[in-house]
C-alpha cells in the first residue's frame, strides 16, 4: 500500500483539497446540527411547558373542587400529543387526582415535585409546572415526554449531512481534479523534461513556461541551468575532440621520432664502424706507399732528376698528410667506440697535467697561463684530458703575431635556478669550464662549422692541423651529456665554454 | 439524655405515622370532613364568579362572606380564609349575620338549619348581586343559585344559571363544567 509521502503530487493535491473541504464541511455540519439540536431541545422544553401550563389552567377548577373525573378528561386531551408518555395532576396536598398514560399502560407516579422545572432523564424529558389560579398555587402538573422527535431529527440531519458531504465531496473531487492541474501540470512537464534530458543526454530540450508564479520561476531556472549545461557540454566535447586529435598526432609524431631515432642510431653506428674499419684498412696500403717511397728515395735518389725527386717528395708529403687524416679520423671515432666508464675526475689536476705536457710550447711562445679553481666531476678521465689538450693547444696555436698568448682557465657551477657560483664541490647541477685566450679570434657566423670534423676557418698554410680537434671536443661534451660553444670576434680573442653535468646517471663505476 | 433522645425519636415516629394515616384518609372521599370540604368549595366559588361593577364600594373592598344559621361550615370557613385574597381583595366572614346585614355580603351561605326561612332570607337579597349558596334541596327550589349535594360520598354542587343571571352574576364556564346543571323545569339533569 503506497503511503501518502510516495503518492504523486497530483494525487496529493487532490487528497489535500478533498480532506480540507471535507473537514470544513463536516465541522460546519456538526456545528449546525448541534446548534439546531440544542435549539430544538429548548423549543421542546418550551412547547412541553406550554402544554403543561394549558393543561394546568384547564384543570385548576377540577383541582379546586376535587373533581378527578374532570381533571382526567382534561389530561385525556394529551392523546393529541403522541410524544407525551404520561402525565398526572397533583392537588395542593400533593395527592394525585388525575393520571394519563399513553396507550393505557401502568406507571408508578413519583411523589409531587416541590419545585417547578424540567430535566432530561435518560431518553425522556420530565417537566413539572405549578397550577396557579388567582395568584394561588393550587396544584402541580407533571409530564413526561419521549425524545423520539429529537432522535428522528438527529437521524434526519445525519442523513442530510451525509448526502451533502457526499455531493460536495464529488463536486470537490471534480473541481480539484481540474484545479490541481494548475500546480501539478507544470511540475509533471518539468519532470518529463528532466527525465528526457537524463535519459537521452539531450540538453537542447526546454521546459515550457506556463505561468509567472514560483513554478514559472522554477521552470525558468531549470531552463537556464540546462542552457549552461549545454554550453559547457559543447565546450567540453570540443576540447575533448581536440585533445584526442592532439593525442593521436602526438602518438604519430612520437612513433615517427622513435623510428627516425632508431634509423639515425643505426646509420650512426654503421658510419662509425665504417670509419673505424676504413681507417684501419686504409692504413695498410698507405704504409706500403710510404715504405716503398722511402726505398725508392734511398736507392735511386742520385739516379733521378730534380723533377722526379720533387714528385717523389710531394708523394711522400701527401702520404704523410693522409696518415694524419686517418689518425684523426680514428681518434674522432674512438670517442664513442673506445669510451671509458665515468669515474670521479678532478678537472684541476687534469688541466695541470696537460699544461705540463705542453710546457715546451708554452716556453717557446712565451705564453701566460692562469688556471683557476676547477670542480671534480664524474667523467671519462682520458676524454677530459683529450678535451683540455685540444682546447689549450688551440689557444696556444692561434696566437696573434707579436702578441704572446694570455690564457685563462676557469670553472663555475650553474645552479638549478640559472645562477652561477663558484662554490665547490658541487653535488648537483652543471659546471661550466671556460677557456679564454687573446688570439686571432673568429667571426661568430662560422660558429656552426667550427665544431664539425675537418672544417677549418684558417688556411692550413698559416696554422697546421686537420680541423678535427674541436669536433672531438664537441663529441666528448655530447657523450657526457653536456655541450660546447664559443664566443669571439676576429682579432678579439676567443672564449670557449664547456658545460658538463656534475653527476652522470647510472654510469658511475 | 439517651433515654430522652429515644423518647423524642419514638414521638417523631408516632407523629409521622399519624400524618401518614391522615394523608391516607384525605385521599378518600370524606363525609366526616364534609364541613371542611364544603367550606373550601364555598371559598373557591368566589374565584369563579364575576360581580357587576356596583357590587363593591371600591377596588380594594373585601369580598364579604355571610353565614346565616348555625353550621360547622361557617366555622371551617372562618378558619380557612385567614389572610387569603380573592381576585386581589381581602376576605371577611360574618357568622350568624342578622338579616339586615345581608345586603353588605357578596356571598351568602344559608345553613340547612334555616330551612323554614329560605324564602324570607332570599327575599331580603332579592335581585341584588349576591351569590347565594345552600345545603338543602329546598334551598335550590326556593331560588338559591348554588346548592351542595352528596354523590357517592363526594361533595358536588348544583348551579341554577337562571338564578345567577337574575342576580346579575357571571359564573365562569369552568365552574359550570364541574356543576350539576339544573334545568328550568326543576330537577337535577346530570352533568353536561
Amino acid at each position: 500500500m503506497p503511503t501518502f509521502r510516495n503518492l504523486s503530487i497530483r494525487r496529493k493535491l487532490t487528497l489535500i483539497i478533498m480532506a480540507t473541504s471535507s473537514a470544513a464541511l463536516l465541522l460546519a455540519c456538526a456545528a449546525f446540527v448541534l446548534h439546531d439540536l440544542l435549539d430544538f431541545r429548548r423549543r421542546l422544553v418550551g412547547d412541553l411547558s406550554t402544554l403543561a401550563e394549558i393543561t394546568g389552567s384547564h384543570s385548576a377548577a377540577a383541582i379546586l373542587f376535587n373533581d378527578p373525573k374532570a381533571a382526567g378528561e382534561t389530561l385525556a386531551a394529551l392523546r393529541a400529543e403522541p410524544h407525551v408518555v404520561w402525565a398526572c395532576i397533583y392537588n395542593q396536598r400533593g395527592e394525585v387526582i388525575a393520571r394519563y398514560v399513553r396507550g393505557g399502560g401502568k406507571v408508578i407516579f413519583p411523589p409531587a415535585p416541590t419545585a417547578p422545572g424540567h430535566r432530561f432523564v435518560q431518553d425522556r424529558l420530565r417537566l413539572a409546572t405549578p397550577v396557579v389560579f388567582d395568584g394561588e398555587r393550587v396544584g402541580t402538573v407533571l409530564l413526561e415526554s419521549d425524545l423520539e422527535e429529537i432522535r428522528a431529527r438527529l437521524s434526519r440531519y445525519v442523513g442530510i449531512s451525509a448526502l451533502v458531504l457526499a455531493a460536495s465531496s464529488l463536486v470537490a473531487l471534480l473541481l480539484s481534479a481540474n484545479l490541481q492541474r494548475v500546480i501539478s501540470g507544470p511540475i509533471q512537464r518539468l519532470v518529463q523534461t528532466a527525465s528526457v534530458v537524463s535519459e537521452r543526454q539531450d540538453f537542447s530540450v526546454r521546459a515550457a513556461k506556463s505561468s509567472d508564479d514560483e513554478l514559472g520561476m522554477l521552470v525558468g531556472s531549470f531552463n537556464v541551468m540546462l542552457e549552461q549545461i549545454q554550453t559547457r557540454n559543447m565546450a567540453l566535447t570540443g576540447s575533448l575532440e581536440r585533445l584526442q586529435k592532439t593525442q593521436e598526432s602526438l602518438v604519430e609524431r612520437t612513433l615517427e621520432v622513435e623510428r627516425i631515432n632508431r634509423e639515425l642510431a643505426r646509420s650512426n653506428r654503421e658510419l662509425e664502424s665504417f670509419a673505424s674499419v676504413a681507417s684501419h684498412d686504409l692504413q695498410e696500403p698507405l704504409r706500403k706507399i710510404t715504405a716503398f717511397g722511402d726505398r725508392l728515395r734511398t736507392r735511386c735518389a742520385g739516379a733521378l732528376d730534380e723533377t722526379s725527386n720533387d714528385y717523389l717528395e710531394r708523394m711522400q708529403n701527401a702520404a704523410g698528410r693522409m696518415q694524419t687524416l686517418i689518425n684523426d679520423l680514428l681518434a674522432y671515432s674512438r670517442v664513442t667506440t673506445k669510451a671509458q666508464p665515468f669515474v670521479s675526475v678532478d678537472l684541476g689536476q687534469v688541466a695541470r697535467e696537460v699544461l705540463s705536457d705542453l710546457e715546451l710550447r708554452i716556453e717557446k711562445t712565451g705564453a701566460q697561463v692562469e688556471v683557476g679553481e676547477l670542480p671534480t666531476i664524474e667523467a671519462d678521465p682520458l676524454q677530459m684530458r683529450q678535451m683540455f689538450q685540444n682546447l689549450l693547444s688551440n689557444a696556444l696555436k692561434f696566437q696573434r703575431p707579436e702578441a704572446p698568448p694570455v690564457i685563462k682557465v676557469q670553472g663555475q657551477i650553474l645552479n638549478g635556478d640559472g645562477t652561477l657560483s663558484r662554490r665547490f664541490p658541487a653535488a648537483f647541477g652543471l659546471c661550466v669550464i671556460a677557456v679564454e685566450d687573446n688570439g686571432i679570434g673568429f667571426d661568430e657566423k662560422y660558429l656552426d662549422r667550427l665544431f664539425m670534423p675537418f672544417q677549418r676557418l684558417n688556411p692550413q698554410s698559416a696554422y697546421e692541423g686537420t680541423g678535427i680537434g674541436l669536433a672531438i671536443c664537441n663529441k666528448i661534451a655530447e657523450r657526457h651529456g653536456g655541450r660546447i660553444t664559443a664566443a669571439s670576434a676576429p682579432g678579439e680573442g676567443s672564449r670557449f665554454l664547456v658545460t658538463l653535468p656534475v653527476r652522470q646517471r647510472g654510469e658511475l663505476s | 439524655m439517651a433515654v430522652l433522645g429515644r423518647r423524642l425519636a419514638s414521638a417523631g415516629l408516632f407523629l409521622l405515622l399519624a400524618l401518614g394515616v391522615r394523608m391516607e384518609t384525605a385521599a378518600e372521599p370524606l363525609v366526616s370532613g364534609e364541613p371542611a370540604v364544603k367550606a373550601a368549595f364555598l371559598y373557591n366559588f368566589a374565584k369563579f364568579v364575576e360581580w357587576p361593577a356596583g357590587a363593591f364600594a371600591g377596588p380594594r373592598e373585601p369580598v364579604a362572606f355571610c353565614v346565616v344559621g348555625e353550621s360547622a361550615i361557617g366555622d371551617e370557613l372562618a378558619q380557612a380564609v385567614g389572610g387569603k385574597t380573592i381576585q386581589g381583595r381581602p376576605v371577611t366572614v360574618e357568622r350568624a349575620a342578622p338579616l339586615d346585614a345581608l345586603l353588605r355580603c357578596q356571598i351568602l351561605f344559608v345553613a340547612s338549619a334555616e330551612r323554614t326561612r329560605f324564602d324570607q332570607i332570599l327575599a331580603v337579597v332579592g335581585r341584588r348581586p349576591v351569590l347565594t349558596v345552600g345545603d338543602d334541596e329546598n334551598f335550590r327550589q326556593a331560588g338559591g343559585i348554588i346548592n351542595f349535594v352528596l354523590r357517592r360520598n363526594r361533595v358536588r354542587f348544583q348551579i341554577d344559571r337562571a338564578a345567577a343571571e337574575r342576580a346579575g352574576l357571571r359564573i365562569s364556564s369552568r365552574l359550570l363544567e364541574l356543576a350539576e346543571v339544573v334545568d328550568p323545569a326543576g330537577g337535577p339533569a346530570g352533568r353536561r
